[in-house]
């Protein structure tokens, strides 16, 4: 049983205007990035992608919203460079939502989660920088998701990556994960999580 | 040759054949007849907000360019070279004066007018130039926006072909405060393993929610307590003044608004930045007026189908794209309201997100469950007789229009008796 189901929902006071200007500008500033010089910086967000990845195919979804900030993003764009505030997106979900969607995907009603979805992925192209204050880092990856249960066709996902990821106490969470589906423009099958 | 159907044994009045859904042998047909052969929606104007503007669409599987031209007048092209075939326009949509076939180099007005062709001492003097543009939709009517065409020169007028479910759509596009609605906001695609025909069995269907979207209420009732999101539909919805109607042509709706209370707005499940957005709002505009503002965040709370492709669902535009008898493609458009203000606007692309994450999810895995089930030949019949045993709950109005209770299949019997009639009719369609 999840111990979310007994959080009561925060209000969502988090996705202020600024905080979609500052999103545009992370997003536009994504082109202007060379290689990655640091090791062990790189390292370091691998193992963090990694984990994730894990948590995600175990299905072990509270313990990978503890990887993300209080105030996050999980943004599933359908057209890659617009501005979610004014073009819908696959997904655009804040902590709350996040959380109901996990809450959903565990009622035992989901059923296209029935029986038994299963998930592996495999990230690669892993490339982080950190800023220069040391608080922030962006991590852009490739992942192949597939998605299968018994009896169904398998279905794959190709993705783009971009994290933004912040130093919140010693831990480095995840503020932002956008998912750049290759076929974001054509119907999707219904992705558990990305 | 066509096959001989005998529709009186595959549409019957309380029951359809499997066969309509299952064999492949229909599909070629229902794309010529059923989209080509009604009004089917292409897009929306705003859509080509400008001259030179276009969007490419499908008729059916026929491949579209629907496009803007200076004078401002709209034409629906077929993206098709009147030489050897080749779509000339490969992008989605865009601005454009001319299409360029990039196999031969013959070139197009986006009027549909041939304007070149390379090496034309090649055809001497047999070309024919002037046969020789784009074929164009004959019949291109738009209502308040929502462009339709028709390939059938003995189609009524759009608008009597809408009827009475032009009122409803009324309702949905006055909600903006210009009485106008903008569709320049993308659009979320879902795609199933099924024939196109299961999403229009479930369009109007108030029977299906509290069982197929159980996930969502559960999580809903868990998250917010039950006066949120479709939870009108957990107890018995024909206790509820929620209605359903069939109107002629085979238009169907599903109203939910008179079931939702006094405000659309209150019963919005949570969303990204709702309150943030709302208290911003207050504070701009007090609270009477914010409020005001924000009831133009949800759609209005109506499930209203336009036969064949174009069903109006929460805030968006839903349009039904077949692509082959066994795979379908819902593309749901987010729209905005003219005159609203950003906020208002900004938020409707987050609710709009809502439902196809939440519960269309769960509609589309019922397609693919009853398209495997379906698979079984011996087994025949999908039922649809829900409501036939208890006419006096039928309200027919002067219109000839049924109103029935939430819960009843008439909406289904009403597209099927409307897709029969059009199956079974001998059709002279035309292209200009």
């Amino acid at each position: 049983m999840l111990s979310l189901r007994k959080k009561r929902p925060e209000p969502s006071r988090y996705l202020t205007e600024a905080y979609y200007d500052a999103l545009m500008a992370w997003q536009t500033a994504a082109q202007s990035y060379g290689p990655s010089e640091d090791a062990a910086v790189r390292t370091e967000c691998e193992a963090l992608l990694l984990y994730e990845a894990r948590l995600l195919d175990t299905r072990q979804f509270e313990a990978w919203l503890n990887l993300l900030t209080e105030d996050c993003v999980y943004w599933v764009p359908a057209d890659i460079d617009a501005d979610p505030r004014t073009v819908v997106t696959v997904s655009f979900d804040d902590r709350r939502r996040l959380e109901d969607r996990i809450i959903r995907l565990e009622t035992g009603f989901a059923h296209n989660q029935l029986p038994d979805r299963r998930m592996r992925r495999m990230i690669t192209n892993v490339e982080a920088w950190e800023a220069e204050d040391g608080h922030t880092r962006r991590v852009m990856a490739n992942e192949h998701v597939f998605e299968h249960r018994t009896g169904k066709p398998r279905i794959e996902y190709v993705a783009g990556l971009d994290y933004w990821l912040e130093k919140v106490g010693p831990r480095w969470l995840i503020k932002v994960k956008q998912v750049k589906l290759l076929n974001s423009l054509d119907g999707l099958d219904t992705p558990t999580l990305l | 040759m066509k096959p001989t159907r005998d529709w009186d044994h595959l549409v019957q009045h309380d029951r359809v054949h499997r066969s309509i859904y299952t064999d492949p042998a229909y599909f070629p047909e229902e794309m010529e007849k059923i989209f080509g052969g009604l009004w089917t929606f292409l897009c929306h104007d705003s859509e080509l907000p400008e001259a030179n503007s276009f969007k490419r669409v499908r008729m059916g599987l026929r491949p579209l360019i629907v496009t803007r031209d200076k004078a401002g007048g709209f034409h629906a092209l077929f993206n098709r070279c009147a030489h050897r075939a080749a779509t000339v326009c490969q992008e989605a949509s865009g601005k454009a004066s001319r299409f360029v076939c990039a196999y031969h180099g013959w070139t197009y007005r986006n009027t549909g007018e041939l304007v070149a062709v390379p090496f034309p001492q090649g055809y001497g003097e047999c070309l024919g130039k002037s046969e020789l543009g784009l074929k164009k939709v004959p019949r291109v009517e738009s209502y308040r926006g929502f462009i339709f065409g028709t390939l059938n020169p003995d189609m009524p007028p759009l608008e009597d072909y809408l009827g009475e479910a032009k009122e409803y759509l009324d309702i949905f596009i006055d909600r903006a405060p210009e009485k106008e609605l903008i569709v320049r906001s993308g659009a979320y695609r879902g795609t199933y393993h099924g024939n196109w025909k299961l999403t229009w069995d479930n369009a109007a269907d108030g029977y299906h929610p509290a069982f197929g979207h159980q996930s969502l209420f559960e999580m809903t009732r868990i998250r917010n307590g039950r006066d949120k999101g479709g939870t009108h539909f957990s107890s018995n919805p024909d206790d509820s003044p929620m209605y359903c109607k069939a109107f002629a042509f085979g238009h169907g709706l599903l109203h939910q608004r008179p079931g939702m209370g006094d405000s659309l707005w209150a019963r919005v499940r949570p969303t990204p930045g709702g309150e943030y957005t709302a208290e911003a709002l207050v504070e701009k505009y007090g609270e009477k007026a914010a409020f005001e503002a924000l009831e133009g965040v949800p759609g209005a709370g109506m499930n209203l189908n336009i036969f064949p492709n174009l069903l109006i669902i929460g805030n968006q535009i839903q349009v039904v794209e077949p692509l082959a008898h066994d795979m379908t493609q819902l593309t749901w458009y987010a729209t905005m309201l003219k005159g609203a203000k950003d906020e208002v606007n900004q938020l409707r692309m987050r609710v709009g997100e809502d439902f196809p994450n939440f519960g269309e999810v769960d509609d589309m895995e019922s397609f693919e469950r009853c398209w495997e089930g379906l698979q079984a030949p011996e087994i025949e019949w999908i039922m649809m007789h829900r409501g036939l045993h208890q006419p006096m709950e039928d309200v027919r109005e002067a219109s000839g229009t049924l109103k029935v209770p939430p819960t009843d299949e008439a909406p289904m019997r009403n597209y099927l008796s409307a897709y029969r009639s059009i199956m079974e009719s001998e059709l002279d369609l035309v292209v200009a």
